[in-house]
This record gives C-alpha cells, sequence and structure tokens, in this order.
C-alpha cells in the first residue's frame, strides 16, 4: 500500500525537466516540455501535410484534411454563429493540442493536461477570448451592461462567473485526466497484463477525446453567448 | 504536488504560439485552398448561367432574324412579280406600238413608193407618147410645138388616168 501511494504520487508529480538560471533560477516543468514536442511535431507534420495542396483534383490525403477541417468548421460555426466565426481558428488549434495532449500517454510521454497549470492556462485562455469576445462584439458600454442581464440583481452571479467558468473548465479537464491516469495505475498495478487494455481505450482515447470535445464545446459556447446580441 | 507556479506563464505563451503555428500552417492553407475551389465553382457556374443566358438570347435573335428574312423575301418574291408583270405588260406595248410604227412606216413606204412608180410611169409614157408623135407627125416639130403637146397630152392622159382609177 506505502508502495502503491508512492507511486501514484510519482506519477501525478510534475517534474521540473530543467531550470533556466536566471533571477535565482525559473523551473521549467515536464508539460512544457512536452507542450514543446507537440508543437513541434504538429508544425512539422502541419507543414509536411499542406504541401502541394491543390484547388483541382486534389489527392487523398487532402481530400482527408479538407473534410476534416470543414466538418470541425462546420461544428463550430454551428455554434458561433456569423459573430463568432473568427476565434474558429483558435478552437481548432485547441482542439488538436488537447487531444494530442491527451493522447499523449500512448507514446510513452506524460500528458500535459495532466498538470494544473497547463488546464489553468487553458481556462485563462478561453475566459479571456469569452470576455474579449464580447467586448469586440457589443463596445464597452454594452458589454458593461450584459453583466446586469437580465435583470439587475444578477450582477454577483454574472461576475461570479467569470472566475467559475474558468475554474469548471479546468478542474473538469484536469479532474479527468488525473482521474483516469490514477484508475489506469491502479488497474496496472492489479493486473498488468491484457485487463488494462480495454480500459486504457475508454480512460484514455474515449475519455480524452471526449474531455477535448467537452472543453472546446464549452467554450464555443460561452463565446457564443457572449458575442449574442438580440 | 499540485501548484500554480511560472509554468503556467509559459503554458500560456505555447498555447499562443501553437494556435499561430497551427493557424499559418495548417488551418489557413486549408481553408484557403477550400474557399479558392468554392470561389471557382461560383464562378464557373456564373459562367455557365451567362453562357446560356447568352445562347438563349442569340437564339432569339436568329428567330427574330429568321423571322425578318421570311417577311424579306416574301417581299422580295411579291416585288419581283410585280416587277415582272409590269416589264411584261411594258415590252407587250412596246412590241405591240412598234409593230404599229413598223406597219405605218411600211405602208408609208408602199405608197410613197407607188407613187414613184406612177410618176416614173407618167414621165415615161409621156416621152414614148413624144416619141410616137414624133413619127406620125411629120415635118419638123419645133420646141415649141413639142412642149405644146406634150401638156396636152398629159393633161389628157391624166384625165383619162384620172377617170380610169376611179
Amino acid at each position: 500500500m506505502e508502495n502503491l501511494s508512492q507511486e501514484l504520487l510519482e506519477g501525478l508529480n510534475c517534474e521540473t525537466v530543467f531550470t533556466i538560471p536566471v533571477f535565482g533560477g525559473i523551473p521549467v516543468s515536464e508539460s512544457v516540455v512536452v507542450t514543446w514536442i507537440i508543437m513541434a511535431v504538429m508544425t512539422i507534420l502541419s507543414i509536411c501535410l499542406i504541401q502541394n495542396l491543390k484547388v483541382e483534383n486534389p489527392g487523398k490525403k487532402q481530400l482527408v484534411l479538407e473534410s476534416a477541417l470543414a466538418t470541425v468548421n462546420h461544428f463550430f460555426e454551428d455554434i458561433l454563429g456569423e459573430n463568432g466565426k473568427q476565434y474558429i481558428p483558435y478552437l481548432v488549434s485547441t482542439a488538436i493540442y488537447i487531444a494530442i495532449s491527451n493522447l499523449i500517454g500512448y507514446f510513452g510521454l506524460k500528458p500535459p493536461t495532466k498538470d494544473l497549470n497547463v488546464t489553468a492556462a487553458l481556462a485563462l485562455m478561453s475566459i479571456f477570448l469569452i470576455e474579449y469576445s464580447g467586448f469586440h462584439q457589443k463596445g464597452c458600454k454594452k458589454w458593461l451592461k450584459s453583466f446586469a442581464e437580465p435583470a439587475p440583481i444578477m450582477v454577483p452571479m454574472n461576475i461570479l462567473e467569470i472566475a467559475i467558468r474558468p475554474l469548471s473548465l479546468c478542474m473538469r479537464l484536469f479532474g479527468n485526466v488525473l482521474g483516469s491516469y490514477v484508475v489506469m495505475k491502479l488497474i496496472e498495478i492489479i493486473c498488468p497484463l491484457i485487463i488494462p487494455l480495454p480500459f486504457s481505450l475508454y480512460f484514455d482515447l474515449f475519455d480524452g477525446l471526449i474531455q477535448t470535445f467537452v472543453f472546446v464545446f464549452l467554450t464555443a459556447l460561452f463565446i457564443k453567448e457572449s458575442v449574442e446580441t438580440e | 504536488m499540485v501548484s500554480i507556479d511560472i509554468n503556467l506563464v509559459f503554458t500560456i505563451i505555447n498555447l499562443i504560439v501553437f494556435y499561430l503555428l497551427m493557424k499559418k500552417f495548417l488551418i489557413a492553407p486549408i481553408n484557403g485552398i477550400m474557399e479558392k475551389r468554392e470561389h471557382m465553382i461560383e464562378q464557373q457556374m456564373e459562367q455557365a448561367r451567362q453562357t446560356q443566358a447568352d445562347a438563349a438570347s442569340l437564339k432569339e435573335e436568329y428567330k427574330e432574324a429568321l423571322r425578318g428574312a421570311q417577311a424579306e423575301s416574301a417581299q422580295m418574291i411579291e416585288n419581283a412579280r410585280e416587277n415582272a408583270k409590269k416589264e411584261y405588260d411594258r415590252i407587250l406595248e412596246d412590241a405591240s406600238k412598234k409593230s404599229a410604227k413598223m406597219l405605218e412606216d411600211s405602208r408609208k413606204t408602199i405608197e410613197r413608193e407607188r407613187e414613184q412608180t406612177l410618176q416614173d410611169m407618167q414621165s415615161q409614157i409621156a416621152q414614148l407618147a413624144i416619141a410616137a408623135v414624133g413619127k406620125v407627125l411629120p415635118g419638123e416639130i419645133t420646141q415649141e410645138d413639142n412642149n405644146r403637146y406634150y401638156e396636152r397630152f398629159l393633161k389628157e392622159a391624166g384625165e383619162t388616168g384620172e377617170a380610169g382609177s376611179h
């Protein structure tokens, strides 16, 4: 039992990979390094994939890419409407990032989304985007006024929402990834052969993708709510 | 174990950079291509519609022209018929006029020739008569006598001629 909790703690811990030797040492954690790896791989992959795109007679590879992106674009467009169109690329890139982060455990790297810093950063970006979109759409005055809707008595609630929304986004993602990680570790300790496979498919693949979907879906929904004009 | 630290800031920077990279290298090019294709298809549709409209208007024009040509040809045939009729009438009239004139001319010529012949005959007969008188009357006949006889003969012959012609 002692051994198990030790191991779990070790798994949960985000180790500092190296320290930048300025201002008394800035620690750079594993999640940031893994994020860099994801960034590098995705960028290189993208550059490879977008080679010789053609307007006429697209190849199979291009068709797959196009239909995938078109589906995602369509999905977000349905939620966001005409006013929120410019936020689609951010949501798409966030979805790519979270999905890869959740699934990168299969490649032997620690998922960055298991680090609270990463999910907090994602949630902060989301709430910033949500509020910015409302500000951008409505202008300063109307944006401030929207806090008093539908009734002035809702002002405290609406202000609280600024904190609650990112917190829930952040904690949901973090908790799910962490929870599935812990459950998987426990199963592996009990029976390290074969049994973990279906569970892994559920907890790592399915849950990882579902959480990706939930995160960007909620962000899109909130953005739509804030850009909505009667 | 679970703590918020400077890595939050790093992650935010990472996310922004990742977003820019994805936008630049994945999303923008593919969206651009799709937009271009859409644009092209729209353009082609527009072109096709234009071509169709052109063809329809051209057809209408041709129809109109054909109708015009038909009317024109009918008009032309009518004109030609009229002209031919006129020409025919004119030629006929000319011919009849000409033939009448020719008839008249020939009649006149015949008349004239007849007169000429008559005159010639008269003068010949007179000379013959004179010669006969000369033979019949002995002696010398003076120029004066000659003339006198001649005149008298002419007169008498003329009277008999006139009586004979009646």
